[in-house]
């Protein structure tokens, strides 16, 4: 009895020290952004000698994070909510109705995992369709982005649920749509769920995508702000970490909310029945 | 009543119409964009003069600054596929041409203006001897910032010679100095292109390297530079960590007497170094030349500066043209680089003050100055990738030779990436 509980306990001081090594650099960026600048510079866990609170404001302001912050919610929600849906609705087709277009095209789909972007040809195309420059064009873009892993996840969940679940839909008298949405998305919850999340984090993440289809800066989205505070002489860290801090509370939310259905989505598509 | 209503609309509407096409285009304010790496877009004198033009002109200026590190992939990438900015500020020097100043930028050759650039500064404007873009910019001059009290302390002798100065840091090493803060982890601040500039003075062995009829490994003074790095490497110059030493740690690392030395340029003391966070202040460091085994009596390097360009075949180009005539307004110059401590770069620049670095060393930079010239002439160069190189030697992973062997195929593969004659 006393071995076991010694066990546990030592397990537990093994659990809470991994946490603190996980936890330590967020600790460190998030006490760092209430930071001056010259004590920010030292990178120390020690509190703050001073709480500069208004570190957060300066940040808004100079960062124009408000309008990045509205950019970047429109580029990873609409991207996101598109993508995925349409992706299921792609993936669910393949699955079901194999026929060699629609093997061809899946592969054809799963190729973009491998492929690198090019931009050039990429800007080239958006400027034919005179999407350049536009949110629309970003957009899109974003979407196109996510369609290979999208695809791929679903299509492996939906090789999971019974045919006999769409015969007895169709006997019952749904038609495509109401079979689709009424009896297969609500399955297919856990592994959207979990496209979403991590596409969102990934359109989030990405300010590269937009700093080269657009030439605007009332494009950009929020995380090109950090760029405000950060040159190759000199870096303002407490800016830095400040405007770190509120670029991932969105991200941060939106993974709480989703969290129990990742792991899930994730090893969905895993084991075939 | 409602047709009353819709006869108050319709001319209301009509006014306005009438009243936005009596707007003519002059009238509408323009918005000019603006690429520049990140850091020196927001150099306290660029942020002046923003404001100043603004308030001035009405027109507004939508400044992007991109990230250093992606700086040249990304804004050639925009260039190839067309996105070419109203303005453009860029270091200059070769890399220039891969924007094909020729057919993408204003020629300013014939403007106002030149005649107002310093002599030592106007060939950092030119390509192929045309001047296309306006040096606003600090002039500095690099070399070894030093703590002057620490040496003070120690009673050490400034170094006029390589074995003085390799005596200097043994004394530093013997009290417990740490003779060089080289943040060589970050690669770039390794700077070795300052020992390089007295090498290539020699404008034909310049022309050798550029046509590629020589190569670093074939120069001894390259060798004798790379020697030197090792040498002060294993002797302990550098301290024992200096593998892990990153940029953003120097100020503390010099300002609380750390270390004493550090390869840098005087107007960094006071443009970015925080005197009032640590124990020793800008005014306790001095400037010497940089000592690199390629010279007998060491180097400063003179000023290197960002090109302010305008794009020519923008629809904004008369303005973009206009603001650059205002940048090199002396009126204009003067207020943003009021109290401002550099070296002049325009003649009527009466509002600097140089620093007390320069005006202390300003026999000394007069006597063994050598102008910047690795970093803009040759072809390839890129101070990033050479640093790489010098990493791995410090370390221990290379020799000398296969270090050189190492920075010439760096070089090389960007000259050919440029398609330069003779690669």
């Amino acid at each position: 009895m006393t071995k076991k509980r010694i066990q546990a306990v030592l397990k537990q001081v093994v659990c809470i020290f991994l946490c603190l090594i996980v936890l330590a650099p967020f600790y460190m960026v998030l006490i760092n952004s209430f930071k001056d600048k010259a004590e920010s510079a030292r990178m120390s866990l020690a509190l703050p000698t001073k709480w500069m609170f208004s570190n957060y404001l300066e940040v808004i302001e100079k960062g124009n994070l408000v309008q990045g912050f509205t950019n970047s919610v429109t580029y990873a929600g609409i991207s996101t909510f598109i993508g995925v849906i349409t992706c299921a609705m792609a993936a669910f087709v393949i699955c079901r109705n194999r026929t060699k277009i629609n093997n061809f095209l899946y592969y054809f789909f799963i190729c973009g995992l491998f492929f690198p972007v090019n931009y050039v040809t990429l800007v080239r195309v958006l400027t034919f369709f005179h999407l350049n420059n536009t949110r629309t064009g970003i957009i899109i873009t974003f979407t196109s982005a996510m369609v290979p892993f999208c695809v791929f996840t679903i299509r492996n969940f939906v090789l999971s649920l019974p045919v006999e679940l769409d015969e007895a839909a169709v006997i019952d008298g749904a038609g495509p749509l109401n079979l689709f949405f009424k009896i297969i998305i609500p399955m297919l919850k856990p592994t959207l769920v979990t496209c979403f999340i991590l596409q969102f984090m990934g359109v989030w993440s990405d300010f590269m995508t937009p700093l080269y289809l657009s030439s605007k800066s009332s494009m950009f989205p929020m995380t090109m702000a950090v760029y405000q505070f950060s040159g190759k002489n000199k870096s303002y860290w407490n800016y830095i970490f400040a405007d770190i801090i509120l670029t991932c509370i969105p991200v941060i939310i939106v993974y709480l909310l989703g969290q129990k259905y990742i792991v899930g989505g994730m090893t969905s598509g895993a084991v075939k029945e | 009543m409602k047709k009353r209503m819709m006869t108050l609309v319709t001319c209301a509407l009509a006014a306005a119409a009438f009243s936005a096409m009596g707007c003519s285009a002059e009238d509408k304010p323009v918005t000019l964009t603006l690429y520049g790496d990140a850091g020196n877009v927001q150099r306290p004198f660029m942020q002046k003069l923003f404001e100043l033009y603004e308030e001035k002109t009405g027109n507004k200026l939508d400044v992007q600054g991109i990230e250093s590190e992606n700086f040249e992939t990304v804004c050639l990438t925009k260039f190839q596929t067309g996105d070419i900015p109203d303005l453009f500020l860029h270091h200059g020097g070769y890399s220039l041409d891969a924007y094909n100043p020729a057919e993408n930028f204003v020629n300013f050759t014939d403007a106002a203006w030149v005649s107002d650039i310093q002599e030592s500064v106007l060939p950092t404007t030119m390509r192929d001897g045309e001047v296309y873009g306006l040096p606003f910019w600090e002039a500095s001059y690099s070399g070894l910032i030093y703590n002057q009290r620490i040496f003070e302390e120690l009673d050490i002798e400034l170094p006029k010679t390589q074995d003085e100065f390799n005596a200097v840091c043994d004394t530093l090493l013997e009290n417990g100095v740490q003779p060089i803060y080289l943040p060589l982890k970050d690669a770039w601040p390794i700077l070795y292109q300052y020992g390089m500039d007295p090498i290539f003075e020699d404008a034909e062995l310049l022309e050798k390297l550029n046509t590629n009829q020589i190569t670093y490994s074939e120069i001894p003074e390259m060798k004798a530079q790379m020697e030197w790095y090792k040498m002060a490497a294993d002797q302990g110059y550098f301290g024992e960590s200096f593998s892990t030493d990153t940029w953003d740690y120097c100020m503390e690392v010099l300002g609380e007497g750390e270390a004493a030395m550090m390869y840098c340029w005087d107007t960094w003391l006071y443009s970015d170094y925080d005197s009032e966070a640590y124990t020793y202040t800008a005014d306790d460091f001095g400037l010497m030349p940089a000592f690199l085994a390629t010279t007998e009596n060491g180097t400063f390097e003179g000023p290197n500066c960002c090109l302010m360009l305008a794009n020519k075949n923008s629809e904004n180009a008369e303005a973009a043209i206009e603001f650059i005539n205002f940048m090199a307004d002396p009126e204009n110059y003067n207020i943003a680089f009021e109290d401002f401590q550099t070296a002049p770069v325009f003649k009527q620049q009466t509002t600097i003050q140089a620093t007390p670095q320069y005006q202390a060393a300003a026999d000394w930079i007069a006597e063994v100055g050598h102008a910047s010239i690795a970093n803009p002439e040759i072809i390839g160069f890129s101070n990033v990738d050479g640093a790489k190189c010098i990493q791995e030697l410090l370390i221990g992973n290379v020799d000398v030779d296969t270090c050189l062997q190492r920075m010439d195929e760096e070089r090389i593969k960007a000259a050919k990436t440029q398609n330069a004659a003779g690669f």
